[in-house]
């Protein structure tokens, strides 16, 4: 038989001998002591029971008030898709989205849309704007190229970082 | 696969997809609030705060995801950094002499017993032994208990945890072993008669 290492360092090595993390060799005289150990028996039984009692601590969980606050976080942090889904008939915010303006440019433009009020509220068909859009619509020239050519103004818009418009 | 899943909805969420952050959340949240209070000895109300913190660092980080290592790695590497800063401050800002990670901490020792190991379903005998096991993670020190729990308590291969923790795996195997001697060493009386042999009397 092996000469039998002291109990200490046997003791040292049963975690990685418990994992199989040892060498075969290795092993094999951690295996030949532990035959003839009662004490270091124990102790190995003592580690296999604290996996044990590891395992079986309880999993836990966040409140729900934490789980809804973070959710909506992060829902908060993503950038808005643009909406796409408007129906036949648009409040005054639906409007402001479909136009990409503020509501209060709509209230302020108010005499200029088509609109109708349905039960104290002002509505809008989204085919009616539609054909109100395709009336306004128009080209737009920049003062400048007629003067210096597209080119040019381009290089001169972006220099003085946009365009003036005169609508 | 579950690590192909996470990356499609992790790229899906990268693409701005509010429903794939919602499904990764709910694969993550335990896992990883269960790490975070156990590195914070208990408190779960610190951990949830934490937790939060992840995720929104997750969410501002989400542009810069590139699917080259799993995705519980990052978001467990993620957790961890968070937890050791978190822990670093609380040390400066109560002063304490030592700037080691493993200072005891303050107010984890009163909502241990009660907050981790309080299932109504167990013993009384069992919590109390919960307890104490729980108490006895939370002395760890820091690098070693982060390591401890990743491996034992939430499942993780010792070359995920050196993934997780930037560390070479057989430093990761040492501290495991060396963390399970030291809870043993600890829980003496609860895991049987403690070391007949004095470790002094060591030729």
């Amino acid at each position: 038989m092996n000469p039998t290492p002291p109990c200490q360092s046997v003791r040292d090595d049963l975690s990685p001998y418990l994992a199989g993390d040892l060498e075969s060799g290795h092993a094999r005289v951690i295996a030949d002591h532990l035959a003839h150990c009662a004490a270091c028996r124990a102790e190995q039984a003592a580690l296999e029971s604290l996996d044990g009692l590891v395992t079986a601590l309880p999993r836990l969980r966040p409140s729900a008030a934490a789980d809804l606050r973070i959710r909506e976080a992060v829902h908060a942090s993503l950038p808005r898709a643009p909406r796409t889904d408007f129906g036949p008939v648009l409040d005054a915010d639906d409007l402001a989205e479909y136009l990409h303006v503020d509501r209060l440019t709509i209230e302020v433009c108010l005499d200029e849309l088509p609109a109708f009020e349905f039960g104290g509220k002002l509505l809008f068909r989204k085919a009616s704007v539609d054909a109100w859009i395709e009336r306004k619509e128009r080209t737009f020239a920049g003062q400048l190229h007629a003067a210096i050519g597209k080119q040019e103004a381009i290089e001169t818009a972006r220099s003085e970082g946009g365009v003036t418009w005169t609508l | 696969m579950k690590t192909d899943e996470d990356r499609e909805l992790m790229l899906s969420f990268k693409q701005g997809n509010p429903c794939a952050f919602d499904a990764l959340f709910d694969r993550y949240r335990d896992p990883v609030f269960n790490f975070l209070c156990r590195m914070l000895g208990g408190q779960t109300d610190r951990a949830e705060d934490l937790l939060l913190e992840v995720f929104v660092k997750l969410a501002e980080a989400r542009d810069r995801y590139e699917p080259t290592a799993p995705f519980a790695s990052w978001i467990f590497a993620v957790a961890r950094n968070h937890c050791l800063n978190y822990l670093k401050s609380r040390t400066r800002r109560q002063d304490l002499q030592t700037v080691s990670l493993d200072a005891q901490m303050p107010g984890a020792e009163a909502t241990l017993g009660e907050s981790l190991a309080a299932p109504p379903s167990r013993s009384p005998a069992q919590r109390e032994t919960g307890a104490l096991v729980e108490r006895a993670i939370a002395a760890l020190p820091a690098e070693y208990r982060d390591i401890f729990i990743l491996h034992a308590m939430e499942g993780f291969a010792h070359e995920a945890v050196a993934r997780m923790t930037d560390q070479n795996p057989a430093t990761v195997r040492t501290r495991y072993h060396r963390a399970r001697q030291m809870l043993r060493a600890a829980l003496g009386d609860v895991l049987g008669s403690p070391d007949p042999q004095p470790q002094e009397a060591r030729p």
